[in-house]
């Protein structure tokens, strides 16, 4: 007994070196979520690897819808690294797979944004026009849900900047500003912010912005850094167009909201400059 | 010497006494073999060192081919692997010169004195030179102002080289100039005997027997004679051995220039060397992927270099 | 008998070294083990003069106050150098020995936040108990800070948490030496105006050759010249920075920059900036000779040498000039030229306000401390009126805490937040601009040097821009696609949480971030497209 020991000492000793090193080599990556709120929580914190094993072991195990399982091992896979074709293609897959169960539930509708973004942004080859098309589809069949007037706005997003002649550019923000609201307020935000950039960016037309600006600040900005730019950005537009009365409302808005900024000085000559009783 | 055959079960036999070289083994693995294959793996990436990588296959390769810095930067290398070759004579000669004293003692003492210098940390002389080269307060300046050689440079650069790097009156920036970076690389460690080398070449030099110089000089052999037939052909093994280590030093190499140049190897980017561009993609630029396939090209060069130098530069014993 | 006496002592010393070594290890490990003691370890990289000190009277207060209160606790302060901080504190972080309180700032990215450190939005919503009996008592923590906890090392804006608790804040200032200035311009205040500056750098190369001394006017280095270039080069551009503002933020923005040069709004031989040139070019001249070459330490030797009348540093070298230098220093301002300067001031504005300057010395919270309540009660209190008082006083550092006065050594670097935004700044768009302009800075000193810079950048500036353009692009990508994961998991978890403010104030923000961050992509890669330089994903 004792010389068997003896034989299998160097042996464990080697063993025990080896799963060390296994350990050590595993040791970035934290606990396993219990649940899946706790796997979601974990993905909102950038923790994919976790967060994604949660919901692979989950779908292995079986017994659950698998239809949100598969939405959350697709929202994974677009993230986990490495970024491969494969994963992408994998994603796409799951989400295909979602989409056909229902078009039209949350599920569905998330699965098939996301089938957007895939063609708009992760695949290694994005094809813009394939992604208007599937943004522009979602917002056909579900003109109320707020991702899919979110689908909408990207979907103009990459119409504005589409290569084209000022005509053409012209067109076509006129069309947007045309189209009925928005009713997620959200969403209806994020389309003022692109008329407005639309406007500003590619036709230099800042009276064409200013309204769509106002309009952004209306529906209002949860980040106090953009409340403070947006502040300026009307009230020095509304300058350079001769309005002074929406240009000192502005800067006032500024110089009351902004506590310690290094823009507080100009803003205060800028609003001095319009001389206007309020 | 005639190739034993060990058979399989006879090398088995005592398989645990392997286990004794794992620990060594696994070390090796993980802090040799285990980051270069991770250099490996990431050169196919865009990496930026954090945890998002994607996969670009051959794209940082490609990009290697059109990148002007980093072949300037192997013209560079190309010039200081020259006169690192030329720089290695005087701890050659040196080493012949402690050789043939005489006396065992003042040997002694003067394998001592070269090896005192290695005391100090390879840091501390390079900021040592660093302060030569002050083109203020350096020694460099100094020793040149006090001799009138710089007159002479400035004769030189007048009639000669057409450089207007020296001038009467302003101190010469050695680093700061980029015609001057690649001549100062070069002059850094003046008077080049490296105690290491000298070493070596020591040991080799005294296993050569007193009867070979005895015969030497029946045959009437100078001192010229003795070191060109008699002790360099016998040292040329360690000649070679150094001259693979220097060039792949120099070619891996890079901290003498971030030292003394910084990352971005100086005034007009005249210091910058493959080692150092990698070191700036990676930490300054963030490309650590394309950092990875810079270090990849350096391990072919080295190797092809290596390879060249084992099948061509032969030793006749 | 020779030889065994030199062997016994090599032998005895080795022994005697090793003893040492393991009485150190064990007394500190015992210290440790014991239960009867709670130790919280607090890491840092701030080695400057003053700090530790500082540090160290805080924990000592700490101490007293919990021992006091029956408890044995013990601040063990960890210095470790900058230059392997990242690499000691992700190694720590990973092997799981990392200390309780850790500064943050190096190293760190958004994924190893979000796993190693503990969010503390709840905690700086609520008041600082600490504060109880100052002039804070009651107000939320986060609102006893100086910029409200908004530096992006307190707030994480991919994250959306609080992350940071500050302790410091720093500007840029001119050190001088009072003795040497004494003997070169005698009682003539220091120089309030750029021309007075000009003077007085001319005046102490005329004492140099009167006295057959070196006196550098300005020393420079690869690390304190930027500060003063940059300062330079942003006075000159503060109008043109407002001409190309395209989005009317009224400061400048990286991407109206980038882009307006290729739109050409501005370039090279823009007045403004051959004039910024010019500035660059007036300074460098009474640099040292091959001053980019000089590291931070060298500028230091220099100046405490009393070689150099002056240097360009942050407040955070300022403890360390004093402990260094045989003299006593004074400090200035930069002054820059004025708006009615008459060759530099028709660019200017005004002078810069440092209201954007931001808090530093940010500290966190280890997510898997041992004794996490205690750790954080540490962070409330180094994050409190009283200990804030007690820091400044000792480090001469600013303190980053409402109300509290700088010690009188720190007066000199409070920030001044009267005047206008900065202008922009060419060199550093992102690393390829920087690398062009750094390979040619040595041109800056020569005679004509502001030619001959803007001469030798031109050929390569353009493709720099471009391609720090796609690289900034790249990260905003990477943003965006990161972001989509999040979002959707937002999403879920408002399903599963739909009455959970929090969880939706973080969404709205990061929906509302994620949207801005598109559309500065799209029209990045519209005006690349249709001014020919197409986007190019890696």
């Amino acid at each position: 007994m004792a010389s068997r020991q003896k034989k299998s000492a160097p042996l464990l000793t080697a063993l025990l070196a080896g799963c060390l090193f296994a350990g050590a080599a595993g040791a970035d990556r934290g606990a396993l979520p219990d649940s899946t709120e706790a796997a979601w929580d974990a993905a909102t914190r950038l923790l994919v690897d976790e967060a994604a094993d949660y919901f692979d072991a989950a779908a292995k195990q079986g017994g659950q819808n698998p239809r949100p399982i598969n939405l959350a091992r697709a929202a994974l896979l677009l993230n986990a690294q490495p970024k491969t074709e494969g994963n992408i293609q994998a994603a796409s897959a799951l989400l295909e797979g979602v989409a056909s169960g229902n078009r039209s539930d949350a599920e569905g509708i998330t699965a098939r944004y996301l089938l957007a973004r895939i063609s708009h942004f992760h695949a290694f080859h994005p094809d813009r026009q394939e992604a208007i098309r599937r943004y522009e589809s979602l917002h056909r069949e579900n003109p109320e849900d707020p991702l899919a007037q979110s689908a909408a706005v990207r979907a103009a997003m990459l119409r504005v900047y589409a290569p084209g002649d000022a005509e053409s550019k012209r067109a076509l923000l006129t069309e947007l500003e045309g189209a009925p609201p928005l009713s997620d307020p959200s969403a209806r935000r994020e389309m003022a912010q692109l008329l407005a950039d639309g406007w500003n960016q590619t036709l230099d037309a800042p009276e064409k912005a200013l309204p769509h600006l106002i309009e952004v600040d209306r529906i209002g900005l949860a980040r106090q850094t953009a409340r403070l730019d947006l502040s300026l950005r009307v009230a020095e537009t509304a300058r350079i167009l001769g309005d002074k009365t929406v240009a000192a409302k502005f800067y006032r808005q500024f110089l009351t909201e902004a506590g310690r900024d290094q823009r507080m000085k100009l803003a205060l000559e800028r609003l001095a400059e319009l001389e206007v009783i309020p | 010497m005639a190739r034993i055959r060990i058979s399989a079960r006879k090398a088995l036999h005592e398989w645990k006494l392997y286990l004794f070289v794992v620990p060594s083994l696994l070390m090796i693995a993980t802090f040799s073999y285990f980051p270069a294959l991770s250099a490996v793996y990431h050169s196919f990436f865009d990496w930026g060192g954090g945890e998002y990588k994607q996969f670009l296959g051959l794209g940082n390769y490609r990009r290697l081919f059109s990148d002007p810095v980093l072949w300037g930067a192997f013209g560079t290398i190309g010039i200081l692997i020259i006169a690192n070759i030329f720089k290695m004579i005087p701890s050659i000669a040196i080493a012949v010169l402690v050789h043939r004293l005489k006396s065992d003692r003042w040997q002694y003492w003067y394998r001592v004195l070269l090896v005192i210098p290695m005391i100090v940390p390879g840091l501390v002389t390079l900021f040592i030179w660093k302060f030569f080269f002050d083109p203020t307060s350096g020694l460099l300046n100094a020793f040149l102002d006090a001799t009138h050689l710089k007159s002479v440079l400035i004769e030189l650069d007048r009639e000669v080289l057409h450089w207007n790097v020296f001038a009467e009156g302003i101190p010469i920036p050695w680093l700061g100039d980029p015609k001057l970076i690649v001549p100062s690389l070069i002059l850094w460690g003046f008077p080049w005997i490296g105690a290491v080398g000298v070493l070596i070449y020591l040991a080799g030099l005294q296993s050569i027997g007193t009867e070979v110089y005895e015969a030497a000089e029946i045959d009437g052999a100078s001192s010229l004679d003795k070191f060109w037939y008699v002790e360099l052909p016998l040292i040329l093994t360690q000649v070679r051995i150094n001259l693979v280590l220097l060039v792949i030093g120099t070619l891996q190499g890079f901290g003498l220039q971030f030292l003394l140049l910084g990352n971005s190897g100086g005034a007009g980017q005249a210091g910058m060397v493959p080692g150092l561009w990698m070191f700036n993609k990676a930490f300054i630029a963030g490309e650590f992927g394309y950092a990875c396939a810079i270090g990849m090209l350096l391990f072919v060069f080295i190797l092809v270099l290596t390879y060249f130098n084992n099948k061509y530069v032969r030793v006749d014993k | 008998m020779r030889e065994r006496i030199f062997n016994g002592i090599g032998i005895g010393l080795l022994v005697l070294c090793f003893a040492i070594a393991l009485f150190r290890v064990v007394s500190r490990t015992r210290r440790e083990a014991d239960p009867n003691v709670t130790t919280i370890r607090f890491a840092h990289w701030q080695l400057e003069s003053g700090v530790r000190d500082a540090i160290e009277a805080l924990a000592d207060d700490y101490e007293a106050q919990w021992k006091a209160r029956g408890r044995n606790v013990r601040i063990e302060q960890m210095p470790i150098p900058e230059r392997v901080y990242p690499n000691w504190m992700v190694t720590q972080l990973v092997g799981g020995t990392a200390p309780e309180v850790i500064q943050i700032g190096i190293g760190i990215n958004d994924e190893r936040t979000a796993r190693f450190f503990s969010p503390l939005t709840r905690e700086v919503g609520e008041p600082n108990p600490y504060n109880d009996g100052t002039p804070l008592e009651g107000l939320p923590w986060r609102e006893t800070f100086v910029d409200g906890l908004s530096s992006p090392l307190s707030y994480n804006q991919q994250l959306l948490d609080y992350f940071g608790i500050p302790m410091s804040m720093h500007t840029i200032r001119v050190f001088y030496n009072k003795e040497l200035y004494q003997e070169i311009a005698g009682d003539a205040p220091p120089p309030q105006t750029f021309d007075e500056l000009l003077d007085l750098c001319r005046q102490v190369r005329e004492f140099g050759e009167t006295h057959q001394r070196v006196v550098i006017p300005i020393v420079g280095s690869q690390y304190n010249a930027p500060y003063l270039m940059g300062d330079l080069f942003k006075s000159q551009t503060q109008r043109l920075m407002l001409a190309i503002d395209q989005n009317h933020l009224l400061r400048a923005d990286d991407n109206a920059r980038e882009l307006g040069y290729l739109r050409g709004k501005w370039n090279l031989d823009t007045p403004a900036v051959r004039s910024a040139f010019e500035l660059m070019h007036e300074i460098a001249g009474f640099m040292q000779p091959g001053y980019l070459n000089a590291s931070r330490e060298d500028a230091t030797f220099y100046f405490v040498q009393r070689r150099a009348l002056m240097v360009t540093t942050g407040s955070w070298d300022a403890a360390s000039f004093h402990s260094q230098a045989p003299f006593e220093i004074g400090i200035f301002k930069l002054p820059l030229p004025s708006r009615d300067h008459p060759r530099f001031g028709p660019n200017i504005l005004g002078p810069f306000s440092e209201a954007s300057v931001g808090t530093g010395m940010t500290f966190g919270l280890n997510r898997f401390a041992r004794d996490s309540d205690l750790a954080l009660d540490f962070l409330r209190y180094l994050g409190s009126f009283q200990a804030s008082q007690k820091f400044t006083d000792r480090s001469g550092w600013l303190p980053a805490v409402v109300g509290v006065e700088p010690a009188a050594k720190a007066q000199p670097f409070k920030p001044l937040t009267d005047g206008y935004p900065e202008g922009f700044s060419y060199t550093k768009l992102n690393s390829e601009t920087a690398r062009v302009s750094d390979k040619h800075m040595y041109l800056l000193p020569r005679p004509d040097g502001a030619e001959a810079f803007a001469a030798a950048i031109k050929q390569e500036y353009p493709r720099a821009v471009v391609q720090d353009i796609w690289a900034a692009d790249r990260g905003r990508l990477r943003q965006i696609l990161r972001n989509d994961t999040t979002l959707t998991g937002f999403d879920a978890l408002m399903r599963l949480r739909p009455t959970d403010t929090i969880l939706e104030r973080k969404r709205n923000e990061l929906r509302e971030a994620q949207f801005g961050v598109e559309l500065g992509f799209e029209r990045s890669r519209w005006t690349l497209g249709e001014l020919g330089h197409p986007y190019q994903r890696p």
